[in-house]
């Protein structure tokens, strides 16, 4: 599964890898069990510092997305069908989102434009995992 | 001096020459001569221009090459196997770098890169591509080298003490040794130690570096890497076999027929020939691998960064943030050192040590042509 960092970009590279990741969950590009590249195999392929990309999978891992052992190296540990998120993590999460929601609304973007894009980013998600999953079922829906 | 080291002479330099003609057309389109440059600008008539210049400057290169070799042919036999090599490689490389300055001048002037996204790309997938090692040339090889040994075996009670351990260029023994197993396996166990070298490096290129850029499509770029790796890798099985055929070719002649010259004359040259043949399959293959780079008008929404200043003189990598040791070439097939990891700073200067060991072999070692076996 290929993904593109931007090396201009102000939000640091660890962030974006850390974020293309999770994208990819949710897309369903990368599938709970799913081998990783390692800290350093990745970074020799985009030419960057280890120490970037062991920060990114760190992140990866404190939010257990991914775990690490000494024998099959990264793997993805849960993804949308791997049951419900914990308390802790929607919590943290909703604080995340109170400010992005205020973002928009400081800048006048109509509700109903918020809700419409939530709901065409999740279909979205849906959609690409449904096409990605082997028996073309899709599992985890979020309803 | 033999008309086959003139010849063969002619024919390094033509291969040289025309390895480094065709190059621009083996690279990404977005690595004029080198230069990193959006794809919106592939196109400019600068570049067009700088890469027939190059080609131009080439095609002199070569005739330098082959009047240095006809010039000093009969007056210095040795100089005349190293000095047009060398001119053809040093003039090469100078085309190289005079030619790309066109294209960096432009794109700073121009500033090509004003408002062009650039992506650095990556396969977090844990990599598939990797190329099979050339166990049916290696064992191919391993065979020739074998077949040889068994003949040297059978042949050892009625070989001649001292035995012919070398001979010229005319074919005539000129060097003996007392009879031994060393003086009679030695070239054998070259051999097997050349096949060894070679397989420990078809290792090495299964599971090569690679650098994806957001301007291929990742399918095609998974596709192509993985042919470029199984061509680089059965090229080193291929050149095993050729090197053991001519080994064991040349061992057994030697033993069976010393009173022949005509045949190992012959045998080099057909040799030659078959080298020759196995390069230039390579090439052509390589090509159609990386056609589809320029095969794919569709641009796409972002380019690489340009990464120019990490490529001194177009040629040398040195970039400390990149944990790579070994990188894509920027202009050429295969793989170059980073000077900036420790791993490549060592390895570059073993490579030097061993380069210049050689150029001084060459020309201090007294009778150099004759170290040969």
């Amino acid at each position: 599964m290929q993904i593109e960092i931007d090396p201009l970009s102000e939000v640091p590279l660890y962030q974006q890898l850390r974020d293309r990741v999770v994208e990819a969950i949710a897309n369903g590009e990368l599938a709970p069990g799913e081998q990783l590249a390692s800290v350093r195999q990745l970074a020799v392929a985009f030419g960057i510092n280890v120490a970037t990309v062991s920060k990114g999978y760190e992140l990866l891992r404190r939010e257990g997305l991914i775990r690490t052992n000494q024998k099959s190296g990264s793997v993805v540990a849960r993804g949308p069908g791997s049951g419900p998120a914990s308390e802790e993590f929607f919590e943290e999460w909703a604080t995340r989102l109170r400010t992005l929601l205020a973002e928009a609304d400081a800048h006048g973007v109509h509700a109903d434009r918020i809700t419409r894009t939530t709901r065409e980013t999740l279909d979205g998600f849906a959609a690409a995992r449904a096409s990605h999953s082997p028996d073309g079922e899709d599992k985890g829906v979020l309803r | 001096m033999s008309q086959f080291v003139l010849w063969f002479s002619i024919a390094i330099i033509t291969l040289i020459a025309a390895l480094m003609f065709v190059m621009p057309a083996m690279v990404r389109p977005t690595l004029p001569l080198g230069v990193s440059v959006p794809q919106s600008r592939i196109a400019e008539p600068v570049v067009r221009t700088s890469v027939r210049r190059y080609r131009m400057a080439l095609a002199g290169a070569w005739i330098v090459g082959i009047a240095l070799t006809l010039l000093l042919y009969s007056p210095f036999p040795v100089a005349a196997s190293i000095v047009p090599v060398l001119a053809v490689l040093v003039l090469g490389a100078l085309a190289y770098v005079i030619s790309r300055t066109a294209i960096i001048r432009a794109k700073d002037d121009g500033n090509w890169y004003q408002g062009v996204s650039v992506r650095l790309t990556a396969d977090v997938s844990a990599d598939s591509a990797a190329a099979h090692p050339p166990f049916a040339w290696i064992i191919a090889a391993v065979v020739i080298l074998l077949a040889a040994t068994a003949i040297g075996v059978a042949a050892y009670p009625h070989l001649p003490d001292p035995t012919p351990i070398h001979w010229n260029d005319a074919g005539h023994a000129d060097g003996y040794a007392a009879k031994s197993v060393w003086s009679v396996f030695g070239s054998l166990m070259v051999g097997f130690g050349v096949i060894v070298l070679l397989f420990a490096c078809s290792f090495l290129v299964r599971l090569s570096p690679t650098r994806a850029t957001p301007t291929d499509d990742p399918a095609q770029q998974d596709r192509r890497t993985a042919l470029q790796r199984r061509l680089m890798s059965s090229l080193l099985g291929q050149l095993a076999v050729v090197i053991s055929i001519q080994i064991g070719c040349l061992a057994v002649a030697g033993w069976l027929a010393p009173g022949a010259p005509g045949l190992m004359v012959a045998g080099a040259i057909v040799l030659v020939v078959l080298l020759l043949v196995v390069l230039i399959v390579f090439v052509v293959r390589y090509r159609r691998a990386v056609a589809s780079w320029s095969a794919s008008p569709q641009t796409s929404r972002a380019d690489a960064p340009d990464d120019d200043r990490y490529w001194r003189g177009g040629m040398v990598y040195i970039n400390r943030n990149d944990p790579a040791v070994f990188v894509p070439k920027r202009f050429g097939v295969g793989w170059t050192v980073n000077l900036g990891s420790v791993g490549g700073i060592a390895l570059g200067i073993l490579l030097l040590v061993i380069v210049i060991a050689a150029i001084v072999t060459a020309i201090v070692a007294p009778g150099a042509g004759h170290q040969r076996s």
